[in-house]
């Protein structure tokens, strides 16, 4: 494993301070469930980081709280609370769902909603939903805060335009209107401890059958998780039937493989990317949606 | 009510209470003064010619205290139980990539560590050969001088005229099935920790995580150049193995011993999981061609079987492995006229050993899906197929032995199975439900197998006991087999409580030291109840004897009117007539009799006539029946096993919670063999070094299985006993298969049948960029 100094933050601006002035040698840990990994892997060409922060005991950086009609999340909250928490669960349940798709509850009792938008794998599951929600990053450094969207944030695989000084604070997003409907499906190897192959998360509000709004993001098909604009587009002001949903995922299939072009998953994921997405839509679609 | 005390009931596990407290030593716990750490350096190609190795900057690296190649190997360069010809350190040619190249001891692990890459090997790298079929064609790269033509064994069976069987047949059918590369995934990768001799000292000691451990101790002696009594293994409590801690624990104790005695001070070695994956070796990926004649009628008049199994660097197990193979390769039916193949073939992938099933998890996988293949064919149910061919009493297998020695139960537990998931009305279900739904599919399939137990033709069969009654009545008891988490420490106790007429709480089981134990052969083969049981009971029935005869003699009854139990020796006519264990045993002390007994069975007689391909090649048979239910995602290729059921005849359950754990133990490695597991070796680099990239299944995968214990006592194990270990993993795959055809009308004859292969009917190679990333 690489060699570090490991420092633990008493207060943010503490942990702001040390990252203003040791920004490039520093990596900061929340669970660690994915940087840990990172650091046992021992990558050649990487050196390690001189130090390593640990947030875990910032407690303003966690929690799950409704503020008028928002939600905001903060960046140390665990995919176990994320799972559990009623505000969730009934306001945004494909949010829940999401984060209790997520390993093991080991894993979930450690990894943060932080730990996974930074780490900002392809195959990140809470990010789907978060997409669809629209949600947005506070960013805080020494220096002040920073607002930017999830679409804005996320800039490739394992990348993000976070700032080595800065710390993601929490993450926000509006409630949304009664009668929307929610979807998350995801394609894994096995039933627990397993990365997604593919996942979907929709949302969707109807009117009369009729699609008002429509989000519709996906994981493991692009270099990032991201939303499909063109079949959300596509589905707005249409009547949501088989057909419908079905056009719909044809449509989202044939923009993933223009974005990534045929790779060696192409056969499989073509065909699955048009399922889940027809399914989470008339999932999100049905009347009493999960 | 059982007729017995202590066996056939669910006695709780002996071992239990120090391993789910955490308080067992492992290998890896163990520690001593003076202690310094070893590493491996391995190889940089699978196959190449080492030039050179410069180890100058290591040796000068401050901590380090010795770096030793092949040259400082005082005794044979090789080890191998059935082909010496695996090298304890590279000579001057590497030929996988977990080939071990140069040793470092160190002061810490991380000097150590840092040593290996100060290590300069200069290689010419050599052509690989990465394909058993490649490897047989002319002017492949080969392996060894002694495989010219990289043929590592070829066995076969010869029985009736082929040309003729297949004559009479109505129908000819072929079919090719390819099984794949299989970790072991024991939870606990290999470490050791060896011992020096002093100059004038006796013996060096290694303790360590094995599995075979008078085999892995021929081996230390033999590259050291010591004699079997100077070497002495003592094995930790072991954390699974699965056949898997053999010859790369021969590798590990036989450099950590060179290490400690280079070194003069205790050498401890732990492999991580990526190094653990990467050097072990795997069970055998199978390619196998089945033809079959069959009669209108459903009846099996000839088969023709050719099977490669790549066997990868090293011999290993190869040679027995596949006999197995040979032998069982056509299932457990009457076929007239059998002819088989088997070639174990060396290539510059991981070398293939042992792993439970021994042979068997291949074939069986194509020989029941095939059988499904040809009823299908014939427009015959599955079941009636099989009922049709079944072995029953008296038949000849494929060997020409004929099976008058035992129950012949394969009808028996096929029909308790399906008895108990209501078979038919399943099959009506299933259909209903396919024919109402798109996205979802369900099926259920039947596998069915037989198994010769213990070794059989491939060796001497024979296993001891000590059992060692103290003056206070309370009882030691040790054997030469290994308890490995199968729960040999638990049946032991029991049928020496059983015999003795005493708790099984009296009984203390010591560690299993190569010194002290009688050599009792490796624990495989699904022996140690039926070899070691009845060489406890040996043990103990003779301690009953003498304690019995003097308890006779103080009671002034009979001797054979006594019986024993809970610690009350009594007579069955006047049970007034009684006497305490420990009183008797007091006495026997105090009439200077021998309360120390050694038990010693050794297997019934067996043959092999290896040119004809024939023979009486197990003295005894097990049979199993499984069904597979399965929900398929038609659309995503999802295969969810909604249930499994396990019939299995082991001849006496001596411990029958026992039994069942094997039984669920069994399938879930079953079901990672049929939909998850597989080791990517590409052009002989292992892709997958660690469990995030190689799926086994966890509990959420695993169904409610249904475990079905039959029971039909054998005339050669002790109450009855035969074995359980290998036989639940064999038929779980085919099952799978089998189910998954039935959802979905397509059949799939390779494994494992993961996401791809079920919705698309082949696999996708992902071209890895690096370790860890998402699959994309
Ligand atoms: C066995 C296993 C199974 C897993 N299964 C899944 C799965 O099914 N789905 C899934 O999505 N993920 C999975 N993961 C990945 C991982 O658990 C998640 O991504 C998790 O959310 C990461 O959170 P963490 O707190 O552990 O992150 P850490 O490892 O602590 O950090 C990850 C990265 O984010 C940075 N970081 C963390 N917090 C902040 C912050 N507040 N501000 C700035 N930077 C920050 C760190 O510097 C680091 O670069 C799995 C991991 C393991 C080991």
């Amino acid at each position: 494993m690489k060699e570090f100094d490991f420092v633990r933050a008493g207060t943010l601006s503490e942990a702001l301070e040390f990252l203003a002035v040791r920004h490039t040698a520093t990596r900061v840990i929340a669970g660690g469930t994915d940087l840990m990994i990172t650091l046992r892997r021992n990558d050649p060409s990487w050196p390690g980081p001189g130090y390593i922060l640990d947030l875990t005991g910032l407690d303003c950086l966690r929690g799950i709280s409704r503020e008028g009609d928002r939600i905001r999340i903060g960046a140390l909250t665990t995919h176990t609370q994320l799972a559990e928490s009623p505000l969730l669960k009934d306001k945004v349940p494909f949010l829940s769902a999401a984060a209790f798709s997520v390993g093991s509850p080991q894993i979930r009792n450690r990894g943060t909603i932080g730990g996974n938008i930074i780490n900002a794998s392809p195959a990140a599951d809470t990010l789907p939903p978060l997409l669809a929600l629209e949600a947005r990053c506070r960013l805080v450094s020494r220096e002040g805060e920073r607002d930017v969207s999830l679409t804005e944030l996320l800039t490739g695989p394992y990348r993000t335009s976070l700032r080595p000084q800065e710390i993601l604070k929490e993450v926000y997003f509006q409630i949304p209107g009664e009668g929307t409907g929610f979807s998350f499906q995801k394609v894994g190897r096995r039933k627990a401890l397993s990365i997604s192959r593919l996942s979907v998360a929709v949302l969707l509000s109807l009117v009369e059958g009729q699609v008002g709004k429509a989000r519709v993001a996906v994981g493991a098909a692009l270099a990032n998780a991201a939303r499909l604009p063109e079949v959300e587009e596509f589905l707005e002001g249409r009547l949501l039937d088989r057909d419908v949903a079905q056009e719909a995922g044809k449509l989202a299939a044939e923009k993933v493989v223009e974005i990534t072009g045929r790779r060696w998953s192409t056969p499989y994921k073509e065909p699955v990317l048009l399922a889940l997405v027809r399914r989470a839509l008339l999932a999100a679609g049905a009347p009493q949606s999960p | 009510m059982s007729q017995f005390r202590s066996v056939n009931h669910p006695v709780r596990r002996v071992d239990a209470y120090e391993k789910v407290t955490g308080r067992a030593k492992y290998a890896a716990d163990l520690r001593f003064d003076g202690m310094v750490w070893g590493k491996v350096l391995r190889s940089r190609y699978p196959h190449a010619r080492i030039r050179s190795i410069n180890a100058e900057k290591a040796r000068s690296l401050p901590g380090v205290l010795a770096v030793l190649t092949a040259q400082d190997v005082p005794g044979a360069k090789t080890f191998g139980i059935v082909v010496p010809n695996q090298y304890l350190l590279a000579d001057d040619r590497v030929r996988y990539l977990g080939d071990g190249v140069a040793l470092v001891a160190a002061e810490t692990e991380s000097i150590a560590q840092a040593a290996l890459a100060l290590i300069e090997v200069e290689y010419e790298e050599l052509p690989g050969v990465f394909d058993p079929l490649a490897a047989l064609e002319k002017g492949a790269p080969t392996l060894h001088a002694e495989a010219p033509d990289n043929l590592a064994v070829h066995h076969h069976v010869q029985k009736g005229d082929l040309a003729a069987g297949m004559a009479e047949a109505d129908l000819v059918l072929e079919r090719e099935y390819r099984t794949q590369f299989i970790e072991h995934a024991y939870i606990e990768p290999e470490a050791v920790l060896a011992l020096p001799t002093h100059p004038f000292g006796h013996y060096l000691t290694i303790y360590g995580s094995f599995q075979n451990i008078y085999n892995i101790r021929r081996s230390v002696a033999k590259v050291l150049a010591l004699p079997l009594n100077r070497v002495r293994l003592v094995q930790a409590t072991l954390g699974g193995s699965f056949g898997g801690k053999d010859e790369v624990m021969h590798a590990m104790a036989g450099r950590a011993a060179l290490l400690a005695q280079a070194t003069g001070r205790p050498v401890k070695m732990v492999n991580s999981r990526e190094e653990s994956i990467l050097e072990s070796y795997k069970r055998h990926p199978y390619i196998l061609r089945y033809q079959a004649g069959v009669k209108k009628d459903g009846t099996i008049s000839a088969m023709k079987i050719e099977v490669y199994a790549d066997a990868g660097a090293y011999a290993s197990m190869t040679p027995f492995v596949t006999w197995r193979s040979v032998v069982q390769a056509t299932g457990p039916y009457q076929v007239p006229h059998v002819r088989t193949d088997i070639y174990g073939v060396y290539t510059n992938n991981t070398y293939t050993g042992a792993m439970r099933g021994f042979g068997s998890p291949q074939v069986c996988f194509a020989n029941e899906s095939f059988m499904d293949e040809i009823a299908l064919e014939l427009g015959m149910d599955p079941i009636e197929f099989r009922m049709k061919n079944a072995l029953v009493d008296g038949s000849v297998t494929a060997t020409g032995q004929v099976l008058n020695r035992h129950r012949v139960s394969l009808k028996e537990v096929l029909s308790q199975a399906l008895e108990a998931v209501q078979y038919q009305d399943k099959v009506r279900e299933y259909r209903r439900f396919n024919e109402t739904n798109a996205e979802k599919k369900r099926g259920i399939g039947v596998a069915v197998s037989y198994r010769g137990v213990s070794l059989g033709g491939e060796g001497t069969d024979a296993a001891g006991a000590y059992v060692s009654v103290q003056q206070d009545g309370s009882v030691i008891i040790h054997s030469g087999l290994v308890e490995m988490g199968q729960g040999l420490r638990t049946i032991y106790t029991q049928i020496v409580a059983e015999e003795l007429g005493i708790s099984a709480d009296r009984i203390v089981f010591l560690d299993t030291d190569t010194s002290v134990n009688l050599d009792s052969g490796p624990t495989v083969a699904s022996r140690s109840t039926i070899m070691g049981g009845s060489a406890m009971k040996d043990a103990a029935g003779r301690l009953r004897l003498t304690i019995h005869g003097v308890a006779a003699d103080k009671l002034e009854v009979a001797q054979d009117d006594l019986t024993g139990e809970a610690g009350i020796i009594y007579s069955r006519n006047n049970p007034e007539k009684k006497i305490t264990f420990e009183e008797a045993v007091r006495h026997t002390a105090l009439r200077g009799l021998r309360l120390t007994e050694l038990g010693w069975y050794q297997g019934p007689k067996v043959s092999w006539d290896e040119e004809h391909g024939q023979g009486d090649a197990y003295f005894t048979y097990v049979y199993a029946a499984n069904v597979a239910e399965v929900e398929v995602d038609a659309e995503t290729g999802q295969v969810e096993v909604l249930r499994f059921t396990a019939a299995h005849d082991v001849g006496r359950a001596i411990n029958p919670e026992n039994v069942r754990g094997q039984i669920y133990g069994g399938v879930a490695m079953a079901l990672g063999y049929g939909l998850l597991e597989e080791v990517e070796m590409d052009k002989g680099v292992t892709r997958n070094l660690n469990f995030d990239e190689y799926f086994v299944a966890t509990t959420m995968d695993v169904p409610d299985i249904q475990a079905i214990i039959v029971e039909n006592p054998d005339e050669f194990g002790p109450y009855g006993a035969k074995s359980v270990g290998e036989p639940t993993l064999e038929i779980g795959a085919p099952a799978i298969a089998n189910a998954i055809a039935f959802a979905t009308g397509k059949r799939l004859r390779e494994l494992p049948m993961d996401l791809e292969r079920v919705l698309l009917g082949h696999s996708l190679r992902e071209r890895r960029t690096k370790r860890g990333s998402v699959e994309r």
